[in-house]
């Protein structure tokens, strides 16, 4: 789609505590192999969209670590493009390093001529989408602007963060809140906008007037509460994971392990829809002769002589003889040596535990354990 | 300027005794170690030498394996001012021939690497499986100012009349090669592996292909002959893990060689860098199932493993159902092997598929191979 720019948008990611602090979502492992950029830029990939920037808010280093290489998502390195947009003037003033900023600093994808459409996607939202079917739709409503939403019948419970729509008989959105704690059924915005490039760039000198508008959710608020412009409303009707805290990316990470096995594929995991990530050249998994592994993902790299169940092990993770490890997540380069007991434990990268410690969680609880940590 | 190393891997290769896995693409194509195809190892090791040119010579079902050489970026050869192409036979004007041999293959290139302006070429076979670096045989090569120097092995000496067996001085200069002795005076036995001085080269290679009566072979005529006109050939000692899977008993060997119950210091070791590089699959994560037992295996990712599993290497998108069996074996990539299933001692081709309750090779003690077609070997 060459009149498509995507943007991915890494200032709205919700923060997952700890699990966050110096990283961005997007850039934090999941299913032991990928990052959750990789959700959404796959769904880019898949949806023929290779003109794509990246929002980025903070933590850069790790963002561009993880990318590596505009091959990894890109199909034609030339004719594609993968550009960083970091918000050089306002990245040390949280109030003015916003996305909104964010392409206003950023705005050379508003003076592309064949850029027709921009399409705003976020990281914190995982879900599998057909973008082209996204714009189609778009452009069949003859709007400026859309916005993709899901109904769900847990808002309170699972998207708790978001907004919530109402919409008109038209099609058109109605009224935006926050999702209220105690809201069952609604209509969740994903904030997925796609936009006029025209009416994008318009919006921009109008802006500048206007004290109260510092996000693109702002800006969707400010166009449906007081212009004359309608918002489009687009259904999404699969499956929608929002990741908020460090329980929903645990609860979330070990549904997403129970859907690989899933023959339906629901929702994430198909063969026809491939998640792309950079390759580690990590070589296969090493088994031993004393290993029992039982339900649970396992990344190259590893070296597996304990016993592990209910749990999802990312690159080059060792389990020595005699180690017990049980629904846990266990982030890369980390070491868990012999007789040591894991149980609800989410452990961050180059973390090592030793002297047959026991670390086991209340039930339904976590324990997560820093980066670098030795236990 | 010209480049200091150019090299050059012969990937030609029909690979006759791995029967049905090579029926459709060339030896250093078939899969190897759950991950790897086999020629990764001798582009790894290229990369890993920080030599940034590469011609692989490909003749048989080489669309495979053109396809998977690409632009050399699964090796990082697709930087700045890096090479790598492969060089299929091709017409010209005076016509179009095969490789007729390891020497002609280099000579109907003569032209790239004219173009490339090496020093020095190295000159590698595309089905070894080996770790190393280039860089002290490369090193020797310049220091002893040899025209020649050629990667050597030492063998028991039972065994050194199936090699190309060099004898040696006590400086290591060459002094005699024979093909396959009968009688072997040293043990010394070549590895195909050979870095020349690219202008002697060039001059061995134009006059042996005036030569009607030579097989244009490296071992067979240009080392030969090279000996003959007293060109300095010296032996570099090659210490370390080194295979040649030329056969379906050798190829289940040496993927066996990669379990953890028999790795040791002798074999190669993935996890200590510089690393062996392959495609990346795009597979989704492995998944071990709530029943499975996985025992001394090597498993890549994209497989999903729901049965029992001992002593086996396993490629991505391979899946063992539940109740199933796999023992001792080497599963290619996309194998099911389904319910009930038993397996021992097996090579399965690439998607092969097992049937529900199907036994191969129960107790034989033999090594088999089996493909999709469903041709047992």
């Amino acid at each position: 789609m060459k009149n498509v720019v995507a943007l991915v948008n890494l200032h709205n990611s919700p923060s997952c505590g700890l699990l966050t602090e110096k990283r961005p979502l997007a850039s934090t492992t999941v299913l032991g192999r990928y990052a959750f950029i990789d959700f959404a830029l796959s769904n880019l990939t898949n949806s023929g969209i290779d003109d794509i920037g990246i929002m980025i808010k903070d933590h850069s280093r790790s963002v561009i670590k993880h990318m590596r290489s505009d091959n990894t998502y890109l199909k034609n390195s030339k004719t594609g493009y993968l550009n960083y947009m970091i918000n050089e003037e306002g990245i040390h003033n949280p109030f003015y390093n916003t996305d909104l900023n964010n392409i206003a600093q950023n705005d050379y994808f508003l003076y592309d001529q064949d850029c027709k459409y921009v399409l705003i996607c976020p990281v914190g939202i995982v879900y599998k989408v057909n973008y082209a079917e996204i714009i189609r739709e778009h452009i069949k409503s003859g709007k400026l602007f859309s916005v993709v939403y899901s109904k769900v019948d847990n808002a309170g419970k699972d998207y708790f963060g978001l907004n919530k729509i109402t919409v008109n008989a038209l099609g058109n959105v109605q009224k935006i809140d926050q999702v209220d704690p105690k809201d069952k059924e609604a209509l969740i915005g994903l904030k997925t906008y796609i936009c006029n490039s025209s009416a994008l760039k318009g919006a921009f000198p109008r802006l500048k007037n206007i004290s109260n508008v510092f996000t693109l959710d702002d800006l969707m608020l400010y166009i449906q509460r007081y212009s004359d412009v309608d918002i489009h409303a687009i259904e999404f009707k699969g499956q929608v994971s929002y990741v908020n805290s460090l329980k929903k990316y645990y609860d979330i990470s070990m549904r997403f392990k129970n859907l690989l096995i899933n023959e339906n594929g629901e929702d994430v995991f198909t063969n026809e829809w491939k998640i792309y990530t950079r390759t580690h050249d990590t070589r296969p998994v090493y088994y031993g002769e004393n290993s029992n592994v039982k339900d649970s993902i396992v990344a190259n790299g590893c070296t597996i002589n304990g016993t592990v169940k209910n749990c999802i092990l990312a690159r080059n993770v060792t389990v020595e003889e005699g180690a017990v490890v049980e629904n846990s997540i266990i982030f890369s380069d980390s070491v868990i040596k012999k007789g040591v007991h894991l149980k609800g434990v989410v452990a961050d990268k180059l973390t090592t535990f030793v002297n047959k410690n026991e670390v086991i969680a209340e039930k339904d609880e976590l324990i997560y354990i820093p980066q670098g940590e030795t236990i | 300027m010209g480049r200091n190393v150019v090299a050059m891997i012969l990937a030609g290769g029909k690979g006759t005794r791995l029967h049905a896995l090579t029926k459709k693409i060339a030896k250093p194509a078939v899969y190897f170690g759950g991950k790897y195809r086999i020629i990764d190892f001798s582009l790894s090791n290229v990369a890993n030498s920080s030599i940034d040119s590469v011609g692989v010579l490909t003749q048989y079902e080489s669309v495979v394996l053109n396809n998977y050489i690409g632009n050399g970026s699964k090796w990082g050869f697709d930087g700045v001012d890096s090479t790598c192409v492969a060089l299929a036979p091709r017409q010209t004007e005076t016509g179009a021939n095969w490789y007729k041999g390891t020497a002609d293959a280099i000579y109907q290139n003569i032209d790239f690497l004219d173009g490339e302006d090496p020093q020095y070429v190295l000159i590698l076979s595309g089905d070894h499986i080996y770790k190393t670096s280039y860089d002290q045989m490369l090193q020797l090569h310049v220091k002893s100012k040899a025209d020649c120097t050629i990667s050597v092995l030492e063998v028991d000496i039972k065994e050194a009349s199936r090699f190309g067996i060099l004898e040696v001085d006590s400086t290591d200069t060459i002094t005699k090669f024979v093909e396959k002795p009968k009688e072997p005076k040293s043990n010394l036995a070549s590895m195909g592996v050979y870095v020349f001085t690219y202008k002697v080269l060039r001059q061995a290679l134009v006059e042996d292909a005036k030569d009607e009566k030579s097989e244009h072979d490296f071992g067979k005529n240009i080392i030969p002959k090279m000996l003959s006109q007293n060109k300095k050939l010296v032996a570099y000692r090659f210490k370390g893990y080194w295979r040649d899977v030329g056969t379906l008993d050798s190829l289940h060997q040496a993927n066996m060689e990669l379990l953890p119950s028999q790795r040791s210091e002798e074999t190669i070791n993935f996890d200590e860098t510089p690393k062996i590089y392959s495609e990346d699959t795009n597979s989704f994560p492995e998944y071990i199932g709530a029943k499975a037992v996985v025992k001394d295996c090597l498993i890549n990712q994209g497989a999903t493993i729901f049965g029992t599993c001992t002593k086996s290497v396993i490629s991505n998108e391979v899946i063992i159902e539940e109740g199933a069996t796999v023992s001792k074996s080497v599963l290619m990539p996309g194998v099911v092997i389904k319910k009930g299933a038993y397996v021992e001692n097996a090579i399965l081709g690439p998607n092969t598929v097992i049937k529900e309750k199907e036994v191969i090779n129960k107790d034989s003690g033999k090594i088999v191979l089996l493909d999709y077609e469903r041709n047992l070997q």
